[in-house]
């Protein structure tokens, strides 16, 4: 940013494309809006705000830029004691409950996304334990975790949520695809309707269920992964970054499925570098730091706010 | 803009015919230059008569392309099933087919499982390493069982079990002669392709190899094991070079340890004429039929101008690097075709 400052002092025309809005208020002088492939406007960044830029993006008024709603906290879902990875992370112990979503805020690099893999056995652990309802587990793999009911919607969605040159329909049904057995073959009409349900609900914008996954939005392609892991059916969701790299359109609707999950009386563990997401969307709030636990702050306690969630993830103390 | 669309899939079309395309050039030029020999019965019957050992080898083949990988060892895989089948006739006295057969298949499928399981267990970085490395051992045993000899098949005893690679029947109906001479060979060629159409489309294990190929670590993390799809995949490319083996044991007459030399390149090249990519994730088997075709069409193309072992080995050479260069703007032109697509 410092870099396209000095640019732009040095007299340089700068085009900046981005998403993020803040950014554009920070650094912009002029502002073009496009949507789906057309001209919507051009204006000096004075003339506009937050509210009138995400409508011109939308093409709509969204009414709230995060839709809370409450869900009702049940059992505990997922149970987590002294998980240790050398050198990564240590006495990582949590409670994740039925209904509710639980926030992992902390700066990049806290150790979030790596205790997410260890409970999801995609990378191995060296010590501690994990009860999925009461019962302890020990997965091999990630096929195990998927078999009690966790679905971990990776941060990068490219690289390990998708196989991009694979049409929408093998996408959907990548993670649950015995269950469209029918004998020694595949039921296609079966996976049709589930691929069908999943665009619908989900509003996924394709021409086809044949499309490949490549060929979608951003925007889009998340919420074909979201599909894949609703269509497992699993109790335990974990999402980290579901809302990096799409559009604002798309969030408000990837918090939309949250909220229906919630309801369904799933369980939600959600990795969030953007605060006003977590403050938006938690019902509890886990600070890390350096791979360690440093706060849980539950909504409505006097700590749920920006500026103490922030000391807590550069190590200060709450109080 | 919808013309541009049609512009687009035209193109699209255009690639997905386009070895159907050079095949009926490549008919029409020889049938002119070679009048009365390119079009006849026996010569057609010829062709899919050669075809079949590279239809197989290459059935394969397509499982390891289509999962980024390469088999590299299936020329000598399948010589060392029919030098089995030699070894054990000539060492042991065995004239069985019931024996032979399984025997020559199950070598060969045990030598495909060593290729996966060196890959997916030792972490190989490539099966290029593993089967390149296999390719070499495998030959040194056929030498070593055969002690560096060539046995002959000719009246000993086991015909029938060369039957598959030497049969061949007559279509006669109201003594009417459609078919002359077609080969068994190329029957079993169908039937195999059909099993492969429906494993590859319409079974669980068939979908996750594309998946595995186009990316193994979501392929992973969605709770598919890709190390075994992978060991599966190599295991029945070995089965498909014991298949081959025996049609070669029927065809050729001997077991030879020094013949193995083209069917690994054909193999890759019909494949990837066909429309598989070395970066994996995509092909067809009908599509390799139509590239072993092709390859066939041409080396019998270039027999009935007499053109000897040198000048095809330049020309097949020279189609494999053309097919690769075809297969690199094909996959630009299809992201092309569908950025235009989605306007």
């Amino acid at each position: 940013m410092q870099t396209v400052r000095r640019l732009k002092e040095q007299g340089i025309a700068i085009l900046f494309v981005s998403h993020k809005l803040e950014e554009l208020f920070e650094l912009c002088d002029r502002v073009t809006v496009m949507r789906d492939g057309e001209h919507i406007l051009t204006e000096d960044i004075s003339n506009v705000d937050t509210d009138g830029l995400i409508q011109a993006m939308v093409g709509r008024t969204l009414s709230k830029q995060f839709p809370k709603e409450m869900g009702e906290r049940g059992e505990c879902f997922l149970k987590v004691k002294d998980l240790k990875q050398l050198g990564v992370f240590s006495g990582i112990s949590f409670e994740a409950y039925a209904g509710e979503v639980l926030a992992f805020a902390g700066l990049v690099g806290s150790g979030r996304t790596e205790v997410m893999r260890a409970i999801f056995s995609a990378d191995k652990i060296d010590g501690g334990e994990v009860y999925i309802r009461g019962k302890r587990v020990n997965f091999k793999d990630p096929r195990q975790a998927i078999r009690r009911g966790i679905a971990f919607l990776t941060e990068d969605r490219k690289g390990q949520g998708l196989v991009l040159s694979q049409p929408v329909s093998t996408n959907l049904i990548l993670a649950s695809m015995k269950k469209y057995r029918k004998g020694m073959l595949l039921n296609r009409p079966h996976i049709r309707r589930v691929a069908e349900h999943s665009i619908k609900t989900l509003r996924i914008k394709t021409p086809t269920i044949h499309e490949v996954v490549e060929q979608l939005s951003g925007g889009n392609q998340q919420k074909v992964v979201i599909g894949k892991w609703i269509n497992t059916d699993a109790d335990i969701y974990i999402f980290d970054e579901p809302t990096r790299g799409i559009d604002v359109g798309a969030k408000v609707e990837v918090y939309h499925v949250m909220n229906h999950l919630i309801k369904e009386g799933k369980c939600i563990i959600m990795v969030s570098s953007e605060l006003p997401e977590v403050l938006g969307m938690a019902d509890r709030v886990i600070v890390m730091r350096g791979g360690r636990l440093m706060a849980e702050i539950e909504r409505g306690s006097r700590f749920f706010n920006q500026n103490d969630i922030m000391k807590a993830a550069w190590g200060g103390q709450l109080a | 803009m919808t013309q541009v669309r049609k512009k687009a899939r035209i193109g699209d079309l255009l690639m997905k015919l386009g070895p159907l395309m050079v095949l009926a050039i490549l008919y029409i030029i020889f049938a002119i230059t070679r009048p009365g020999r390119f079009i006849t019965m026996a010569n057609q019957m010829n062709i899919l008569k050669q075809t079949a050992v590279n239809c197989l080898i290459g059935a394969g083949m397509l499982l390891a392309l289509i999962t980024a990988g390469i088999d590299l060892s299936v020329g000598y895989n399948a010589i060392l099933a029919t030098c089995t089948i030699g070894v054990l006739m000539q060492n042991f006295g065995v004239s069985s087919p019931f024996i032979l057969i399984p025997a020559a298949i199950l070598v060969s499928t045990f030598a495909g499982f060593v290729n996966g399981t060196l890959l997916t267990r030792l972490d190989l970085p490539h099966p290029f390493v593993s089967t390149l490395g296999m390719k070499n051992v495998l030959w040194g045993v056929a030498l070593l069982i055969t002690a560096s000899k060539t046995i002959g098949f000719t009246n000993k005893g086991i015909d029938s079990t060369l039957w598959i690679g030497r049969a061949t029947f007559n279509l006669r109906p109201f003594g009417l002669t459609i078919v002359e001479g077609f080969p068994v060979s190329f029957i079993l060629v169908l039937l195999v392709y059909l099993a492969f159409h429906v494993f590859l489309n319409h079974t669980a294990l068939g979908r996750q190899i594309y998946c595995v190929g186009g990316n193994p670590e979501t392929a992973r993390l969605s709770g598919i094991r890709s190390k075994n799809v992978l060991t599966t995949v190599y295991t029945i490319s070995g089965l498909m070079c014991g298949i081959a083996g025996v049609v070669l044991a029927g065809r050729l007459n001997t077991a030879n340890t020094a013949s193995a030399a083209t069917y690994d390149t054909d193999a890759i090249a019909a494949c990837i004429i066909g429309g598989a990519s070395f970066r994996g994730g995509k092909g067809t088997i009908w599509g390799t039929m139509l590239g072993a075709l092709l390859i066939s069409t041409i080396r019998n193309g270039l027999n009935l101008f007499s053109a000897g072992n040198d000048i095809q080995y330049i020309v097949i050479g020279s189609v494999i690097i053309l097919a690769v260069t075809i297969d690199v703007s094909r996959n630009k032109l299809e992201a092309r075709a569908r950025k235009l697509a989605t306007i």
